[in-house]
């Protein structure tokens, strides 16, 4: 009996599979078939990495409507509180519909959006450093630029999008429009805007990389004597009802957003191919693949799953951006568990112990062909030229290196093969990361491995990401060494990361923002005079100093970026579809030049 | 076969499979006949596949081979659905009347169902009132389910739910079995009382002597799915010739303490074998306190050459009366 | 019969609350609406710290919890944390309307099939279709949902192209459609019933095989029923009872339970909103959506035994 009931396991076992293969088989089957030549072509335009089959599509038409799968689907789409924290508010809805002041181009540098008619330089006298300390930017509005309302777009705009950013219930993003201590109206097409001192990175105040423009009228109520009122909180929650870009919301559910072209929109070479655009939510990337597959959604923009590059082929086309999520390992030297001080030595032979490219080709090699590893501390390599992508290039594996560090600094090695030690102590670091993220558990699978031969070893205690991000982070309970993820901004402003008043500690209830990363002084003066100085040339010559000195501080160890894909059915959609893998605005962005291929 | 033969069995045998390629011969070449308005005892010990014979009689499981005549046709041999016709002249009482109901159905349609499919849709309602008349229940009961009843009361249900197809021969199958004591009588005698006034025929399984042997005009004693003798009630029980009737008859208490002290005792002892691989020659030899080498060896037809009635005995002569 | 009901609602009422504490810590313990904040650098402490307030995460966990249990009992599920303030219960109420509808029509479904291949098994029991039967069984019951689920994606969706692979209605479809609504219960239904169908064959075929050896089966022989009506009216009705009480449990337990098949198909029921509000840290839409499922699990379990009471005269509740 038993034996007969393990052998119909067996057999039900082998029948799955069977089903499994044949159903996966035919469908690689279907796509060689197809015969496109694939070419792969590296754009210059910030690591875009572009793998298109010959376009067979044939003329584009306009018209029709095209459907595109959406991955995280937003909780709300007001875009000043807690729901536009999650990327995807931006690039499923607010980008598409919401003016700005500044705006990033493809490559994600920022240039004057539609919405202004100049950018402000030192030179036109748009951006002012005052004598009495003051800053004052003046930005010259579009005369043509109109909301869908048909208002024009104002300097009054502006003030009330301030007043709204800082006095909105629950907002999240209040950083540098608390510095604006006035916006002048006066002339509708002029708004000039003064902050208390230098602000330099203004470009992401009123857009950039995620801001916008609101329309004062969208709230009656708003007295612009009386700040508090403007309160956005009860507004726009489920769909944006009015407009300043190529989109207008049809209707917003939890289901599905429809997009319609606004007829109001001023930027002839940013109108709408089509007559309407539906997002749907694909929050699991196999249902979103197979929905690709199917042509039920025609393009998508998933962040970087295990398999994307087998899985991602003929007739879907894909585009690889570097993404805006870095992971490293993060250095937490007021570890409670740790035995030994963190010193900068133990922290740079840690760096000369690893193979960065391994653990790249371990954590993202199955989502990309070639993965880059990141030498840069803060700064996104594909954002502007903040980061010129060698700070961290030295630290190779270097056993000289690895020795002379821990030696100066008091560690010996009795056993060739054994770890290190100091009084007694073991070399061993304590590791934290998510417990189940796969990619993560594998690149510590790997760094054990590899840094054994140099005698340092490892303890791994994960956790799941609720314990780890609310309760053991923000009070420094963790590691000496954790692996996570975090966003890149497209501006170098990082006084909160590294201001070295902002540890969190009992004294400020934990609510800095520099995780115990950096204790360094002239890091935190250059971060702070980094924001200050608004000249770029001398801004940027400061950017690189302050990665110079992070490098050889090593708060932390950047790995990688957690690559983004657009990926599109190339049959169905025409178009430069896959031009803004790589944007901080989404893989969508530019989905006003989309079309169906005819 | 006589004219008045109601029910003619012949050779009839079963063989269980109970996989593994392993068989039970539950009955085994089993012959016996049955007259019109008769009552047959059917008696043996737990298993020996007396209720296997009253199932395959009634076709309710399929036998392996031999033949049973009911009222002049062969009833393995007919179409199943000829089978079913027939099947309300021949009706079974259960041993169990606490399994044998459907809980579900209440006692009206238990007892009315059958006459409802054989079309007898009219009056059924007083069908079932008179059925439940005749043994002894209040028709006013015939809307509970079973579970309200004693259970002497749902003897009496499965008794009615019987007679409501006006059969010709019921097959009761250790009807009494499962009643306390005081009840087993009051049932005995309602089925005496029903087969007088309806002229019913009966067989009357039992797995004591002591039970039939009031209501049997004949009986034959079943040893490990053969029969062992076969006779009238008085040849059975006054001159018992097969060792296993007459061990049978010793396990019986008899009411006279004087008797009971003189009697010659031979009781049975342990298990019947299991008939999954009974013993070779004679299946009783190995409790068989006369055995001789020969029984291991040869086994005993039944016949009645010895002592005038079917024994399978190879010494039923032989045998000291009582 | 009322008494019984209302002692069970009696009994019931604690260990509801017990399960609501419980939810409530483990929700407060596993995801919090202002972890994502935590890890924005660009957020700073006081937006923070006006936020945690605004939404009165910063008082003792007994007293959020309190006040949440206080507008619970009235019927009040409060606001969503994260969804900006929209109501908790009309969010909640059409994924349950949405789950229920493929609970139902998948388990009535699978009631259906699973009843008749059980019974076919039991009647022609260590038959090739019982083999085969089993076989199947055994495969549906064993494959997970996420790979039913892809599998049928990808035979209906992506290489037959007859069925949508996701959503309950095609995109830009606005407002109801019987035909789109149906096409897109399809997918998520068979992958559900699949298994379902799986475990209603094998309880009812043993059910069925317990029954069939019942003495009241002869009994309905004996009386000359065609085997038809011995096998339908007495045998599987009552081999019915188990398998009927235990789709009512089931209907309760998948109100919650469906959160493999729901993300796989990206079907916006119970299942999606709890895993999103989980992620989300949005724990007044994650405790309606767990109190709702306990309180069906325990609903339909009352059902099952009134059904079990209804379907079968022997049982009485004192
Ligand atoms: N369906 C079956 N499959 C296999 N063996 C069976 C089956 N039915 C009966 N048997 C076997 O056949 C033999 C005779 O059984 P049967 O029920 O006819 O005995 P019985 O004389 O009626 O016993 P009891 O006095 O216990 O009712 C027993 O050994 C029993 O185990
Ligand atoms: S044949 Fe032999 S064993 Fe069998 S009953 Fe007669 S004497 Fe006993
Ligand atoms: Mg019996």
């Amino acid at each position: 009996m038993i034996r007969e009931s393990k052998l119909i396991r067996l057999l039900s076992l082998v029948f799955a599979f069977a089903l499994v293969a044949a159903a996966c088989g035919s469908d690689g089957e279907e796509s060689s078939d197809a015969g496109t030549t694939e070419t792969t072509a590296a754009s210059d335009d910030g690591g875009t990495e572009t793998t298109a089959a010959s376009d067979d599509g044939g003329e584009p038409m306009a018209g029709g409507e095209i459907v595109l799968g959406v991955e995280q689907w937003p909780e709300c789409t007001n875009p000043v509180t807690s729901c536009a924290n999650a990327s995807w508010t931006q690039w499923s809805s607010t980008t598409h519909v919401l003016p700005r002041l500044m705006e990033l181009d493809v490559a994600n540098t920022h240039v004057a959006s539609p919405a202004l008619a100049d950018a402000p330089t030192v030179d036109n006298g748009g951006i002012a450093a005052n004598d009495d300390g003051t800053f004052t930017l003046t930005f010259n509005m579009n005369p043509d630029a109109v909301w869908s309302d048909g208002n024009p777009i104002t300097s009054t705009d502006v003030k009330f999008t301030w007043q709204a950013k800082v006095n909105t219930t629950g907002t999240l993003q209040t950083a540098g429009y608390e510095k604006i201590v006035d916006v002048d109206d006066s002339d509708p097409l002029v708004a000039v805007i003064t902050f208390s001192e230098n602000y330099a990175p203004w470009p992401d105040l009123f857009g950039g990389t995620t801001d916008f423009l609101y329309p004062a009228a969208s709230l009656p109520t708003w007295d612009p004597a009386d700040p508090s009122t403007a309160d956005m909180a009860d507004i726009w929650n489920e769909g944006i009802t009015i407009s300043g870009g190529p989109w207008i919301t049809e209707s917003w559910t939890t289901e599905q957003h429809i997009l319609v072209p606004n007829a109001s929109y001023w930027v002839e070479d940013r109108m709408p191919l089509v007559d309407r655009v539906v997002m749907v939510p694909r929050e699991d990337s196999d249902t979103e693949v197979a929905s690709l597959q199917s042509g039920e959604i025609f393009a998508a923009f998933p962040q970087g799953f295990p398999g994307a590059k087998d899985r991602l082929v003929s007739p879907i086309e894909t585009s690889v951006g570097l993404g805006t999520f870095m992971e490293g390992l993060w250095v937490n030297q007021l570890a409670p568990g740790r035995n030994f001080e963190i010193t900068q030595n133990l922290r740079q032979a840690v760096a000369y112990s690893l193979d960065r490219q391994a653990i790249a080709d371990a954590a993202i090699g199955t989502i990309v062909d070639s993965p880059t590893v990141l030498n840069c501390t803060g700064w996104n390599p594909s954002f502007g030229d903040w980061c010129d992508d060698t700070d961290y290039a030295k630290y190779v594996q270097d056993q000289a290196k690895v020795d002379e560090l821990l030696t100066a600094d008091g560690w010996t090695r009795p056993d060739a093969n054994g770890l290190w030690q100091k009084d007694g102590q073991d070399l061993v670091l304590q590791w934290n990361t998510v417990a189940g993220n796969l990619r993560r558990e594998n690149v510590q699978a790997v760094v054990v491995e590899m840094t054994r031969p140099f005698g340092i070893g490892w303890e791994i205690i994960n956790y799941d990401a609720g314990e780890l991000f609310s309760n053991r982070l923000p009070t420094l309970d963790y590691g000496p060494v954790a692996l996570f993820a975090n966003s890149t901004s497209p501006d170098p402003s990082v006084v909160a990361l590294y201001d070295i008043d902002g540890v969190p500690s009992e004294e400020n209830g934990f609510s800095g923002q520099n995780n115990g990363w950096n204790f360094d002084q002239n890091i935190s003066d250059l971060a702070f005079a980094i924001d200050l100085e608004v000249d770029p040339v001398a801004r940027l010559e400061l950017v690189r100093e302050a990665g110079d000195a992070l490098s050889e501080y090593v708060p932390w160890i950047p790995l990688y970026l957690l690559p983004n894909i657009t990926a599109w059915r190339g049959d169905i959609l025409a178009g430069p579809v896959g031009d803004y893998a790589n944007s901080a605005n989404g893989g969508f962005a530019n989905m006003y030049d989309w079309s169906l291929a005819g | 076969m006589s004219e008045d033969d109601i029910l003619v069995v012949e050779n009839l045998t079963k063989n269980f499979d109970v996989g593994r390629g392993q068989m039970v011969r539950a009955v085994d070449d089993v012959s016996f006949s049955v007259k019109r308005g008769e009552t047959l005892g059917l008696v043996g010990e737990s298993g020996c596949g007396k209720s296997t014979t009253a199932r395959l009689i009634l076709r309710l499981i399929e036998a392996t081979s031999g033949s049973v005549m009911f009222e002049e046709q062969d009833l393995l041999k007919l179409p199943t659905n000829e089978m079913r016709r027939l099947r309300r002249r021949a009706q079974i009482v259960f041993q169990d009347p606490y399994a044998s109901l459907n809980p579900r159905m209440t006692v009206r349609d238990i007892i009315g169902e059958g006459p409802l499919v054989w079309g007898m849709k009219a009056n059924l309602d007083d069908r079932v009132a008179e059925v439940m008349t005749r043994v002894g229940l209040n028709p006013d009961w015939a809307k509970r389910y079973p579970h309200e009843f004693s259970g002497g009361q749902r003897q009496r249900i499965g008794i009615a739910r019987a007679l409501a197809l006006d059969p010709t021969l019921i097959i009761c199958d250790e009807p009494v079995s499962a009643l306390d004591v005081s009840v087993q009588a009051q049932i005995l005698n309602l089925l005496t009382d029903l087969q007088d006034e309806l002229d019913l025929t009966l067989i009357f399984i039992a797995h004591d002597l002591s039970v039939v042997r009031h209501i049997s005009d004949r009986v034959a004693v079943m040893y490990l799915g053969r029969i062992a003798e076969l006779g009238t009630r008085d040849e059975v029980y006054e001159r018992p010739s097969h060792p296993y009737t007459r061990a049978l008859l010793s396990a019986v208490p008899i009411p006279d303490p004087v008797t009971e002290r003189n009697r010659a005792r031979t009781m049975l002892e342990g298990d019947p074998p299991s008939p999954l691989n009974p013993p070779s020659g004679c299946r009783f030899h190995p409790r068989c306190p006369i055995a001789q080498q020969v029984c291991s060896e040869v086994e005993p037809v039944l016949g009645s050459e010895a002592v005038g009635h079917p024994v399978a005995c190879h010494f039923a002569e032989a045998i000291p009366q009582v | 019969m009322l008494r019984y009901i209302l002692r069970r609602i009696a009994v019931t009422i604690p260990i509801l609350l017990g399960i609501s504490l419980l939810i409530f810590v483990s929700a407060r313990q596993i995801s919090s609406p202002e972890g994502q904040l935590t890890l924005n650098p660009r957020i700073p402490p006081e937006a923070k710290a006006a936020y945690i307030e605004a939404l009165g995460l910063d008082r003792p966990w007994y007293e959020q919890y309190l006040t949440w249990l206080g507008n619970f009992v009235t019927g009040d599920f409060g606001v969503s944390l994260v969804k900006n303030g929209q109501e908790v219960w009309p969010i909640v109420q059409s994924a349950l309307a949405n789950t229920l509808l493929l609970a139902v029509v998948s388990i009535a479904i699978s009631l259906l099939l699973g009843v008749i291949l059980g019974t076919v098994a039991a009647v022609r029991r260590n038959s090739i279709f019982d083999i085969v039967a089993t076989f199947g069984a055994f495969v549906a019951f064993s494959v997970p949902v996420f790979l039913s689920g892809l599998l049928l994606q990808l035979i209906f969706s992506v290489q037959l192209g007859w069925l949508p692979t996701a959503g309950i209605y095609s995109p830009g479809q606005q407002g109801f459609d019987l035909v789109d609504r149906v096409e897109h219960l399809v997918l998520p239904g068979t992958a559900l019933a699949l298994q379902l169908i799986a475990v209603y064959s094998r309880f009812m075929r043993a059910s069925m095989l317990e029954v069939l050896e019942a003495d009241y089966i002869r009994t309905a022989r004996s009386k000359g029923l065609s085997e038809l009506r011995v096998i339908s009216q007495h045998g599987v009705r009552t081999a019915l009872i188990p398998v009927v009480t235990r789709a009512a449990i089931d209907i309760g337990l998948i109100v919650g339970g469906l959160i493999v098949t729901e993300r796989v198909f990206q079907y916006p029921g119970m299942g999606l909103l709890f895993l999103d509000s989980l992620f989300a840290g949005d724990y007044p839409i994650l405790l309606a959506v767990t109190m709702i499922v306990v309180l069906s699990v325990f609903i339909m379990n009352l059902v099952a035994d009134l059904l079990y009471a209804v379907l079968d005269p022997r049982i009485r509740f004192a």
